[in-house]
């Protein structure tokens, strides 16, 4: 089936089978791998895309159904020049990923998430976080940055 | 951990969805897709054809009338999540929507799609059952309500013929005396539940006169907790309650919660449910 949409405000077209997940049409048939697919059934938000503004799991979603959407990867945060969005500059800042497999999944959630204002607390941002499996840091730099990125002060020293 | 070959048609309106649900037996209907994409993936599931219901007109949107919220079934979670009119209405789903997954899967998945789903572990269907809510079937000839009771015929497989529609879902709108409570024990927040409790209950002057107590994830589909209704409506005090829940029902085991645990499960969430309804 013919799929036209717009990724990053770039409009594409392409001829795909119907079975094709939305992931694999990001990374293998419009090149754009910063989407990165880690368990492919829902559980681990890594390949997490905005799908006319919402955040969805782009393995959970055929590329046939998103026919006529505008997406935002995580290739589409930072400035044509080449500048990171301020949560982008946050997780750098708080040391926000190591390995980085599951850093677009998290940017693009904080990011809808972000924009919505929905961000109140920490206890949001763990909610958030709830959604993605990251397993080299631990959450607290990923928390931090975000918390940094909404404006909320930061976490208290706790005692060793 | 890619879907099977198969065709996808989108169809523009209910009567075309039921006609290519008729017309091939190894049909199946797509809505949010979240709770059948795993399987896809997994091919646990291999239809031959999906026919998404995304394309037809009238089958979003969310109505708050005296008696009912009536949510169209391709209103996803996370839009009846923000309508403050409907939660206002129905607590007991303000109460239950945040337990559904996470954000990502409610921004896509739908409430008809959950309930057609049938998930025993699933929350709206233990929220429906609880409730006595109801579902509007559209099929080949007129469209009819269907009940929560008898809707939900075991994990996975509700009461719709092979080429019906579910349209819309029913939750009824209770007096302002009841109260509500939901309370589910998961690994993580947003895993599937080991055991989830829904609790409506009529309070007046601090005593109960009548209530529904759901419970999910214990069973192949939603179950009332009649015997315990029936011990909290007669005053029976709550430790004994307890053990009556406990008592009447069989859970299934699995690795992380063996049968026993879930049956204590039920019946610590039957109490702290009780307890809410009769504080607030």
């Amino acid at each position: 089936m013919r799929v036209t949409l717009h990724v990053n405000g770039r409009a594409y077209a392409r001829d795909v089978e119907d079975r094709l997940l939305l992931s694999d049409f990001l990374r293998h048939e419009l090149g754009l791998r910063g989407t990165h697919v880690g368990c492919e059934h829902g559980v681990c938000g890594a390949c997490t895309v905005l799908v006319d503004g919402a955040a969805v799991r782009s393995c959970l979603v055929l590329a046939v159904q998103v026919d006529g959407a505008a997406l935002r990867t995580v290739e589409g945060l930072a400035a044509t020049d080449g500048a990171l969005s301020p949560l982008q500059s946050a997780f750098r800042e708080h040391h926000g990923l190591q390995c980085g497999f599951c850093t677009p999944g998290i940017l693009m959630s904080a990011t809808e998430a972000l924009d919505r204002g929905e961000l109140t607390d920490r206890q949001a941002i763990n909610e958030l976080l709830s959604g993605h499996l990251c397993r080299c840091t631990g959450y607290v730099g990923i928390v931090e940055a975000i918390a940094a990125a909404v404006g909320l002060p930061p976490a208290e020293e706790q005692a060793l | 951990m890619k879907p099977a070959p198969l065709r996808y048609v989108r169809p523009q309106s209910v009567a075309e969805a039921c006609a290519a649900l008729h017309a091939e037996p190894e049909a199946k209907v797509i809505a949010g897709g979240q709770s059948l994409m795993p399987l896809l993936n997994f091919r646990l599931a291999v239809p031959e054809v999906l026919v998404d219901l995304a394309g037809i007109p009238g089958l979003r949107g969310i109505v708050v009338a005296e008696d009912s919220v009536e949510v169209g079934a391709m209103t996803t979670q996370r839009a009846l999540e923000r309508d403050a009119d409907a939660l206002a209405a129905c607590p007991l789903l303000a109460l239950a929507l945040p337990h559904v997954g996470h954000t990502t899967t409610r921004n896509r998945g739908t409430v008809g799609g959950s309930i057609a789903h049938a998930d025993a572990a699933a929350e709206l269907p233990c929220v429906l059952a609880c409730l006595d809510g109801s579902v509007i079937v559209a099929g080949q000839g007129a469209s009819r309500q269907q009940a929560a009771a008898g809707l939900f015929v075991t994990h996975l497989t509700s009461a719709l013929a092979a080429d019906e529609v579910l349209t819309a879902v029913r939750f009824p709108v209770l007096a302002d005396s009841w109260r509500f409570a939901f309370h589910e024990v998961t690994q993580r927040h947003g895993d599937y539940a080991m055991t989830m409790i829904a609790c409506a209950a009529d309070v007046v002057a601090g005593r109960i006169v009548e209530v529904r107590i759901a419970a999910g994830a214990i069973a192949d589909r939603p179950l009332r907790l009649t015997e315990a209704e029936q011990a909290v409506v007669a005053g029976v005090e709550l430790g004994e309650v307890r053990r009556i829940a406990e008592a009447s029902i069989e859970p299934s085991g699995s690795p992380h919660a063996p049968a026993a645990y879930r049956r204590a499960l039920v019946g610590a969430l039957v109490v702290r449910c009780l307890e809410q309804v009769l504080a607030a």
